[in-house]
C-alpha cells in the first residue's frame, strides 16, 4: 500500500523537476560564449542528460534511496541532504508542537460545544471557527507581530533564540525559547483549531445520538462519565484520521511562518531554495516533504488501528 | 444563512464598480497615515485604497479561473472513475492520493520557482493541484448514481457512454460540486495572497492583497496600515464566499429533502 505511492511521489516529482525550461547544465553553459559545444556535450554526459528519460528516472530513483539529493546549486555547493536536514529537527519540533496545541484546546472545545448545543458558547465558537476559517494566518502573524512585537513589546519577532543568551542561566534560556516559540506556533496552529474544534463538535454530536449513550444514561451513569468515558472515545477516532490529514497543511504553512518570523526551518530553506532556483533543494525538500505526509498518514492509520478494537483484529 | 448570501452579493458588485484608475500612480506622497487618504498610502506615494479595490480584481480573476480549472480536472476525473470503475478507477485513485501526499503549497511554490510568477501560472498551478477533492465527491456521487433506474432506461434506449455520463447523471452528480467550488474559491484566494505574499505570485506594480502585504511586512514599524487593511479584505471576502458555500450546503442537501 505504501510503496506504490513512493513510486508515485518520486515519479510526480520527477515530472516536476523536468518541467524546468532548459536544463541544469544551462547555469554553467549559456551565459559564456566561450563555451564549445563538445564542453556542453561533456557536460551534459557527465550529468547524465543525455540518457533517455526513463534512465535518468531510474537513476534518479537509485540516488534517492541512498539519500543521496546532489549537490545545491547555491554557492556553498554542500550536499542537499546535509542542508536539510540539519533544519527538520526545528521545522518538526515547530509542527509538532502546534498538533499539540490544536489537540488541546480543540477538543475540549468541540466537546463542550456539542454538550452545550446551540448555548452562547456554541454559537460563539461557531462564530470563531468561521472567522478562524477565512482569516489568512500570515496577516494575523503580521497583525500578532504588531501588537506582541512591536507596540506591546512582550515579544521576540524573530529568531529562535536571542543573540548572547548561551551565557545565562538555564532558565533563562528556556524561557527566551519559549518566548520565541509562542507566536508561531500558536498562529501555525490557529487554523487547524477552527478546523478540529468544528470536527470533533459534529462528531461528538454523531455519537451523542447513538443508542448506546442512551443505555449508558438509562444505567444511571453520571453524565460526566458518560460525555467522557463512552462517547468521547468513540468520537476521536475519526479525528484521529484528521489529525494525520492536517499534516501537510501544517508543513506547507510552515513555509510561509518560517519566512515571516525567520525561522531557520525546512519551510524557509525551501523559500530560499525557490528565490534562488536551486534545483536539487527544491526537489530534495519536495520529496522529502512528501515523504513527512506519508509517515503522517501512516501513523493516523495505526494509531486508529490500535484505538479502535474493531479494526484491530484484522 | 440565506441573508448571507446577500451579503455575498452586494460584496461582489461593488468592489467590481468604483475603480478608481488615475489614483493608483500619484506618486506625490510617501506614507501619511489616514487622512485624505482613507486607508494611508504605501511606500511609493500610491493610494492604499485604490490598491485593494483593484487587488480585488485580481483576487477574484485568480480565484474564478483557479477553481473552473481545478473543478474542470476533478469533475471529468471523477466522473471517468466512477462510471468507469475497474482499473481506470483504481489508477485514478492512486493518483489522486499521490497527489494529495504533496504539501500543496511545496507543490506551488516548487511548480512557479520552475515557470514564471505570471498570473496566469498561478491560475494553472492553483489549478492543477486542487483537484482532487473535487474528484473524490464526483466519483462518489457517480458510484451511486449509475445504478439507477434512469441509467438504465438510457442504455437501453443505446445512448453511447459519454452521452450518458454528460447528460443525464453528471447534471444530478453537479450539487456537491457547486458547494465545493464556492468554498474552493476562498481556499484559492488565501493561497494567491499567500503566494503573492511571498513575492512569488502576482508581481507589482499590479496590486494585490498579498503584494500589499508583504511591503506591510517590510514595513512593519512605520507602517502598520499598509498590515491591516488588505488583510481585512481577504477576511472579508473569504468570509463571504465560506458563508455562501455553507448556505448552498444547506439549500442543496438531499437529506434535507424529504
Amino acid at each position: 500500500m505504501v510503496i506504490p505511492l513512493f513510486f508515485g511521489i518520486t515519479l510526480v516529482s520527477f515530472t516536476v523537476i523536468h518541467l524546468a525550461p532548459g536544463s541544469p547544465t544551462d547555469l554553467q553553459t549559456q551565459m559564456n560564449p566561450k563555451v564549445s559545444a563538445e564542453a556542453i556535450q561533456r557536460l551534459r554526459s557527465f550529468y547524465g542528460l543525455d540518457k533517455p528519460l526513463h534512465i535518468q528516472y531510474l537513476i534518479w530513483l537509485k540516488k534517492l534511496l541512498k539519500l543521496d539529493f546532489g549537490n545545491s546549486f547555491s554557492t556553498d555547493n554542500r550536499k542537499v541532504i546535509d542542508k536539510i536536514s540539519e533544519r527538520i529537527p526545528i521545522t518538526i519540533m515547530i509542527n509538532i508542537l502546534s498538533l499539540l496545541l490544536i489537540l488541546i484546546v480543540a477538543i475540549p472545545i468541540g466537546i463542550l460545544s456539542a454538550t452545550h448545543r446551540n448555548s452562547l458558547f456554541d454559537k460563539l465558537t461557531t462564530v470563531f471557527v468561521f472567522i478562524g476559517f477565512a482569516v489568512p494566518t500570515f496577516w494575523l502573524a503580521l497583525l500578532c507581530m504588531i501588537l506582541f512585537g512591536i507596540n506591546l513589546g512582550w515579544l521576540p519577532i524573530s529568531g529562535i533564540k536571542s543573540l548572547g543568551f548561551e551565557q545565562t542561566s538555564f532558565a533563562a534560556i528556556a524561557l527566551d525559547r519559549v518566548k520565541h516559540l509562542i507566536l508561531p506556533v500558536l498562529l501555525s496552529a490557529f487554523g487547524g483549531l477552527a478546523g478540529f474544534s468544528r470536527y470533533t463538535r459534529s462528531t461528538m454530536l454523531e455519537v451523542i445520538r447513538q443508542d448506546y449513550i442512551k443505555t449508558a444514561r438509562a444505567k444511571g451513569l453520571p453524565e460526566q462519565t458518560v460525555i467522557y468515558r463512552h462517547a468521547l472515545r468513540n468520537a476521536l477516532l475519526p479525528v484521529i484520521t484528521i489529525l494525520g490529514l492536517s499534516v501537510p497543511g501544517l508543513i506547507g504553512g510552515s513555509v510561509i511562518f518560517e519566512t515571516i518570523f525567520a525561522i531557520p526551518g525546512m519551510g524557509q530553506l525551501f523559500y530560499g531554495s525557490v528565490m534562488a532556483r536551486d534545483y536539487p533543494l527544491i526537489m530534495g525538500i519536495l520529496v522529502i516533504g512528501a515523504f513527512l505526509t506519508l509517515l503522517g498518514n501512516i501513523l493516523a492509520d495505526i494509531s486508529y488501528s490500535l484505538a479502535d478494537p474493531r479494526i484491530r483484529n484484522i | 444563512m440565506m441573508v448571507i448570501l446577500f451579503f455575498l452579493v452586494s460584496f461582489f458588485a461593488p468592489l467590481l464598480a468604483p475603480y478608481d484608475p488615475g489614483e493608483i500612480n500619484v506618486k506625490e506622497v510617501l506614507m501619511p497615515p489616514n487622512t485624505q487618504h482613507f486607508m494611508g498610502t504605501d511606500q511609493l506615494g500610491r493610494d492604499i485604497l485604490s490598491r485593494v479595490i483593484w487587488g480585488s480584481r485580481i483576487s477574484l480573476k485568480v480565484g474564478f479561473v483557479a477553481i473552473g480549472i481545478s473543478t474542470l480536472i476533478g469533475t471529468l476525473l471523477g466522473a471517468i472513475a466512477g462510471y468507469y470503475r475497474g482499473w481506470v478507477d483504481s489508477i485514478i485513485m492512486r493518483l489522486v492520493d499521490v497527489m494529495l501526499c504533496f504539501p500543496a503549497f511545496f507543490l506551488i511554490l516548487a511548480v512557479i520557482a520552475l515557470l514564471e510568477p505570471s498570473i496566469w501560472n498561478i491560475m494553472v498551478v492553483i489549478g492543477v493541484t486542487g483537484w482532487m477533492g473535487v474528484a473524490r465527491l464526483v466519483r462518489a456521487e457517480f458510484l451511486s448514481l449509475r445504478e439507477r433506474e434512469f441509467v438504465l432506461a438510457a442504455k437501453a434506449i443505446g445512448s453511447s457512454d459519454v452521452r450518458v455520463i454528460f447528460l443525464h447523471i453528471l447534471p444530478n452528480a453537479l450539487a456537491p460540486v457547486l458547494v465545493s467550488a464556492t468554498l474552493g474559491v476562498s481556499g484559492a484566494i488565501l493561497t494567491e495572497s499567500a503566494l503573492s505574499f511571498l513575492g512569488i505570485g502576482v508581481q507589482p506594480p499590479i496590486p494585490s492583497w498579498g503584494n500589499i502585504l508583504s511591503a506591510g511586512k517590510d514595513n512593519i514599524e512605520i507602517a502598520w496600515w499598509l498590515s491591516l487593511y488588505p488583510g481585512l479584505a481577504i477576511l472579508a471576502t473569504v468570509l463571504a464566499y465560506n458563508l455562501l458555500g455553507e448556505g448552498l450546503r444547506d439549500v442543496l442537501d438531499p437529506r434535507l429533502k424529504v
